[in-house]
């Protein structure tokens, strides 16, 4: 097999509980100080993997190698690693402080040395004046940085965070996500964390692997996959995406209904006559006056079905004037609303910019 | 390998440990099986030991005698007893038509009555200590609310205002209910006695388990006549119990309590030195605080409330009749009357 | 390049220690549970010199008519024992959780009295209430109470507070809404209770009749004290084995018992698990409203139930003291001159002390290690299963069975293991053996509570499991450990059962002492022996109840929640 410099290096990986296949030719690299987000669905195999990595599940096949070990066949006792779960399984009848210590006392270093490590911990995430506390005390962030701490304490070279997350509410996360991003950005931690908040995966991750039915669908920065997914699944799994049904006519042009759009830019060919997906982002969508020349590339009449108000954007239900079944959505800042005056029933030209539009085969 | 040596000596220590604890208790300890009432125990246990400081006697197990009887048989391959000691005589008779016991003639033996000693052996298998007696406990106060008049002989329990009012022990699991079906046998011969008993068994209200039960019943009440033995009657009687004790005036069964030395004991000198013990004089004015008749002519003091003229009505007791044929009278017992037994026999 | 063979994680330190110890646990349960069990099978189809006779035994068995009796009475006395413990217990628990009567704590801790009790006891007391010298002796119109009459009100006064426990939970797990449901629709409150409250704890109902015919058919004190010439299942083993000395016929006994004690067993289980799946998370509980009539019927119901079970204890505890029933009442403390008596002694009373705390310390500490082995190792899971697969298997064994196959197996000169018989020790495994199943589920059901993860982050943490065990699984569960604790000393300072079998001269124990007491024909000593055992359980539970109050208040800190937000 290839050498190399990535810290963390997974080939075909594959996992059968019996007859089900939860992992199977699941290969990853991981280099030194990245951080990298496992994301999907619930029963997509993305806890598995971090399981399989912390030597809490045995794969059936595969190798994982860890700073140039094999550690496949490795007990979790064997490993390198700091865990963080979702419940983040803090040990109730101790202090914070016991709890951080708990790793250390184990290390034959002296009682200063651990109160010394402590307090630093402490300092790190921001709990001074919590540590004789017990978990219970504490609110569902501080305990999150608690157990943060705690899988730091024995400067593992790896740090696994399994939805560390999805405990607590919208505003904490998203302040923690910041906090936790921060601290590792500054201890240089490789780090990979599993998700299912796709948001949570963008704003983190150097990299995201997406995972679908125990195989990657698409590995990729954060820009990439949301500017680019490789496969519908992907496309609808991260973001919002339009899809509309069409038949590929071999010049780079896909049907839909009786219009022709321009999709030279995707970069995937298809025959003649193939049914595909013609898929563009809410956001992409520009939308015009009626009176808008309609001859530009990709432009089309449309009528307004409803609005929505989100906050930020409204977002616009439509359909093509002459087949009111494909119904589409589009998103456009409140501004734009106004100076178009959309409302139901209003009928705009809209656009599909080229460059922006994905074709998948159905 | 290291481990396994490791391993190896940890598990021969810790057999070697357990051996030597278990040889350490086993060197003093005298090993006794017995059937005399638990009240007793306590006194002869101090008394013997007091007079031999080395030898811890432990009851190795105390029950009724026909408990302590099929235990002893249960246990023929494997005895667990060094010596049997206050045991029917019946019952040791049978034990050594077993080949159960080792002769032996304690110190002083000569002294006994000769015939309280195993007239078969010399040295003896077994020698008698003191005898129990067969009577009847009446309770004067339940008699007369009952309308149950006072008997005087064996036939009046058969009679039917006795009906539901007399209680007997189980022979099976009892040395006096034994003693008493083997006198009946004896005295009237099997068919009358089977006959006897077979009217008897329609006033029986239940049969107990032990051979002083019918006796503390009476006493308390819960039945009219109990079928037990004179010791108990008149030891109840004396604590101010409402009870006359009856010998019934065709004669009254009894057995002996006496000792044998268990074949292969593992403590036989102490098991010797205990048989010495129990044939001194000492021992036997023991027996006489709480039975009339021991082994030792000249000892025996009266004991309050006891039938004065029992000792007349004593039958002249078989012994080697009563051990052979003890298994076929219990299970013939068993097959007709063991449905109305209490638990345990 | 070939398909590599499965992946096969290297054993740690930590693991083969785990294995080790299940590994351990296994062969513990196999000499102290399943080895046993399997000899006495083996017994009833030898003869007395061990040869095989295939089923020469139950041939014989079924051929004495005294004998197949037996079986009959034993049905006879689980159902109406059953039918009549159900209906008490169930208006009682139905008053407990239903009403809004007053002093409902008092009145269950009173039903909860008779589980302190051998139940030789209320046997005893009932010979004194309906026997021929009873003081209530008219209320049984002629009939005796020694026999079928007496067993069943034993039983029913010492199965009580099991029942009403079972029913009390099923009852109070009943969905609110369904009542308010009713309500607004005017349903007569008759029909309420047949449509909701009946089928909502019918589950609940079916599992306490079974477990209630459970208790009733396997039981010998009560039967033994009071059985007069009315012979049942237990009874026969105890008589072919201790009177006849005939084990084989006794282990064709035991094998005939278990058959409806496995089949009602299994069928509590299916109940169960019905029930428990019953419960679903929207449902609210049920806040019984006042309602004078009803309210005041219930207390009245209550009070009556109360008396007569304070009414057998007391009669047990009077006559204990009474100098010599019924012609001498004046008072004395005669009857606990145990020394005096045949077949008891205060040795006896002191063992079983010391024998119940043996179980309650040891027993505590080896079925809540094994449970968490079971449960917490993270290999083994096959082992681990089928371990846990055997932890029921006691609640199925009758203790005259266990009993008798620890004499059978320890007894047996060729088992090394023959020096525990008779001595403290057997008695202690036998205990520990027979309760093992109740206190394995809590102490499970406590383990299972903890965050699974507890063990991963110690592992990645570097830290060996026992200091994790040490540390955190421990004092998390010391409310399971002491309920564990508590369990264990009651039911072996009240048992008979098992022991009777196993018990030497010099390790004879206070509730065995009452059978011989009363054997013997000393009923009233035996009364003082049985209360002295309800004594010390209430004492013991008392100061136990303390104990844990003191030692929650300074160990158990961390469980109160104080929330600061974000």
């Amino acid at each position: 097999m290839s050498s190399s410099d990535s810290y963390l290096l997974i080939q075909n990986l594959t996992k059968r509980f019996g007859e089900f296949e939860a992992l199977s030719q699941v290969s990853l690299e991981v280099d030194q100080s990245e951080l990298i987000c496992l994301l999907g669905p619930s029963g997509c195999g993305k806890t598995t993997v971090l399981r399989c990595i912390a030597g809490l599940e045995t794969p059936t096949v595969g190798t994982i190698v860890q700073n140039g070990v094999d550690i496949t066949s490795l007990p979790p006792e064997d490993r390198d690693f700091g865990i963080v779960f979702q419940s983040y399984a803090l040990f109730p009848n101790l202090t914070v402080n016991e709890n951080l210590g708990f790793g250390l006392a184990n290390r034959k270093l002296s009682k200063q040395k651990i109160q010394e490590r402590v307090q630093q911990l402490i300092a790190t995430v921001g709990l001074e004046g919590h540590g004789d506390k017990f978990p219970g005390q504490l609110s569902g962030g501080q305990q999150q940085r608690v157990a943060l701490a705690r899988a730091l304490a024995t400067s593992p070279g790896l740090l696994l965070l399994d939805e560390p997350l999805s405990a607590l509410d919208a505003k904490v996360r998203q302040r923690l996500r910041r906090e936790i991003l921060d601290l590792q950005r500054k201890i240089g931690i490789t780090t990979v964390l599993v998700t299912h908040d796709q948001e949570e995966a963008l704003t983190m991750g150097d990299r995201i692997v997406v995972m679908d039915h125990g195989v990657i669908a698409q590995t990729g920065t954060p820009e990439e996959i949301y500017s680019n997914p490789t496969t519908p699944f992907v496309a609808n799994f991260i973001g919002k995406m339009n899809f509309l049904d069409g038949i590929a006519s071999g010049t780079g042009e896909v049907a839909v209904n009786q219009f022709s759009f321009d999709c030279a830019q995707t970069t995937e060919t298809f025959s003649s006559g193939d049914r595909v997906l013609l898929c563009i982002r809410p956001e992409d969508i520009v939308i015009y006056d009626s009176d808008f020349d309609n001859n530009e590339i990709n432009c089309n009449n449309a009528v307004v079905i409803d609005t929505e108000f989100l906050g930020s954007v409204f977002r616009v239900r439509l359909a093509f004037e002459e087949s009111s079944s494909t119904e589409f959505i589009a998103e456009l800042p409140p501004s734009n609303m106004r100076s178009l005056e959309i409302e139901s029933g209003a009928n705009v030209s809209i656009k599909f910019p080229p460059e922006r539009l994905h074709v998948y085969l159905a | 390998m290291n481990y396994y040596l490791r391993l190896r000596t940890i598990i021969t220590s810790l057999v070697a440990m357990v051996a030597l604890i278990g040889t350490a208790v086993a060197q003093d300890e005298l090993i006794v099986y017995t059937a005399i009432e638990a009240d007793e125990l306590a006194m002869f246990e101090q008394e013997f030991e007091a007079d031999n400081p080395n030898i811890d006697l432990k009851w190795g197990a105390r029950d009724s005698t026909g408990i302590i009887t099929a235990k002893l048989l249960a246990e023929k391959d494997n005895p667990q007893a060094d010596i049997v000691w206050g045991l029917a005589a019946t019952s040791l008779v049978f034990l050594a038509n077993e080949d159960y016991f080792e002769g032996y003639s304690p110190k002083g033996v000569e002294m006994l009555d000769p015939k309280y000693v195993d007239p078969t052996m010399n040295p003896p298998l077994w020698v008698g200590q003191r005898a129990w007696i067969a009577s009847i406990c009446y309770n004067t106060v339940e008699g007369e609310k009952n309308g149950v008049p006072q008997p005087s002989s064996w036939q009046d329990l058969t009679k039917p205002e006795y009906q539901g009012h007399v209680v007997m022990p189980n022979p099976n699991s009892s040395g006096t209910g034994f003693l008493d079906v083997s006198s009946w046998l004896q005295i009237w011969g099997e068919e009358d006695g089977w006959a006897f008993m077979d009217a008897l068994h329609e006033n029986i209200a239940w049969y107990t388990h032990s051979g002083s039960k019918p006796c503390k019943q009476a006493a308390a009440g819960e039945i009219t006549v109990g079928v037990s033995f004179a010791y108990r009657g008149a030891k109840l009687k004396n604590q101010g119990a409402p009870v006359e004790v009856i010998a019934p005036e065709e004669g009254v069964g009894w057995d002996l309590e006496a000792f044998g030395i268990v074949k292969g004991a593992k403590n036989m000198a102490a098991a010797q030195a205990l048989a010495d013990w129990s044939v001194t004089k000492k021992a036997n004015e023991i027996y006489n605080r709480e039975y009339a008749v021991v082994a030792m002519p000249g000892v025996a003091q009266e004991v309050e409330n006891f039938p004065p003229n029992i000792l007349e009505k004593m039958i002249n007791n078989d012994f080697a009749w009563a051990a052979g044929n003890r298994q076929r009278i219990l299970s013939e017992w068993q097959n007709r009357y063991g449905a109305k037994s209490e638990p345990k026999s | 390049m070939a398909t590599a063979s499965a992946i096969v994680t290297k054993y740690s330190r930590d693991d083969k220690f785990q294995g080790g110890i299940l590994v351990l646990i296994a062969l513990v349960v196999a000499i102290a549970v399943l080895l046993p069990l399997f000899t006495i099978f083996l017994k009833s189809v030898e003869n007395r010199d061990g040869q095989f006779v295939g089923i020469l035994n139950y041939v014989e068995y079924f051929q004495t008519p005294a004998l197949v009796a037996s079986i009959y009475n034993t049905i006879i006395i689980g159902v109406v024992t059953t039918v009549i413990v159900i209906i008490l217990a169930f208006i009682y628990a139905y008053a407990l959780t239903r009403s809004c009567m007053p002093y409902k704590n008092l009145f269950r801790s009173i039903s909860l009295i008779p589980l302190l009790a051998p139940s030789l006891l209320p046997a005893i007391a009932l010979i004194y209430m309906f026997g021929n010298q009873g003081y209530m002796k008219e209320l049984m119109f002629g009939y005796e109470i020694r026999g079928p009459i007496g067993i069943v009100i034993s039983l029913v006064f010492w199965i009580f507070p099991h029942v009403v426990i079972l029913l009390s939970t099923a009852l109070s797990t009943a969905d609110g809404r369904l009542y308010e449901a009713a309500k607004v629709l005017r349903t007569k409150s008759i029909r309420t209770f047949f449509k909701i409250t009946l089928p909502a704890a019918k589950y609940g109902v079916m599992s306490a009749c079974f477990v209630a015919f459970l208790y009733a058919i396997t039981d010998f004190g009560a039967c033994k004290v009071i059985g007069g010439w009315f012979t049942v299942l237990s009874l026969d083993i105890y008589k072919q084995v201790v009177g006849q000395q005939n084990f084989q016929l006794g282990s064709v006994v035991s094998v005939i018992l278990l058959l409806p004690v496995v089949v009602t067993f299994i069928a509590q289980r299916q109940v169960q698990r019905k029930q428990t799946a019953q419960i679903t998370p929207g449902s609210v509980p049920y806040q019984p409203k006042p309602n004078r009539r009803f309210d005041l019927l219930m207390l009245l119901y209550c009070i009556a139930v109360s008396f007569i079970l304070l009414a057998i204890l007391g009669t047990a505890a009077f006559a204990s003291f009474v100098k010599f029933w019924p012609y001498n009442l004046s008072l004395s403390l005669t009857n606990y001159q145990f020394n005096l008596m045949d077949g008891g002694s205060w040795q006896a009373y002191r063992n079983s002390v010391v024998m119940s705390l043996y179980t309650a310390f040891i027993g505590t500490a080896v079925i809540f290690c094994s449970a968490y082995f079971i449960e917490k190792t993270r290999r083994y899971r096959g082992l681990r299963s089928s371990l846990n697969f055997l932890s029921i298997v006691p609640l199925a064994t009758p203790g005259m069975v266990l009993g008798l196959a620890y004499l059978f197996f320890f007894n047996d000169p060729l088992n090394p293991l023959n020096f525990i018989y008779k001595t403290m020790i057997i008695l202690v495994l036998a205990n520990i053996v027979h309760y093992y199943t109740v206190p394995h589920l809590t102490a499970t059901t406590a383990l299972k509570q903890l965050d699974v993860e507890f063990e991963s982050v110690s592992a990645s943490l570097k830290v060996p499991f026992y200091k994790t065990f040490w540390h955190v699984t421990l004092p998390i569960c010391i409310p399971a450990l002491s309920n564990i604790w508590i369990y264990l000393f009651v039911t072996a300072i009240t048992t008979v059962s098992a022991v009777v079998f196993l018990y030497g001269h010099d390790t004879n124990i206070a509730a065995v002492a009452v059978v011989n007491m009363d054997d013997a024909g000393d009923v009233a000593p035996a009364a003082a022996m049985a209360m002295m055992i309800v004594y010390t359980a209430m004492g013991v539970r008392i100061v136990h109840w303390l104990l844990t109050h003191f030692i929650e208040k300074h160990t158990q800190k961390w469980r109160q929640q104080k929330l600061t937000s974000d």
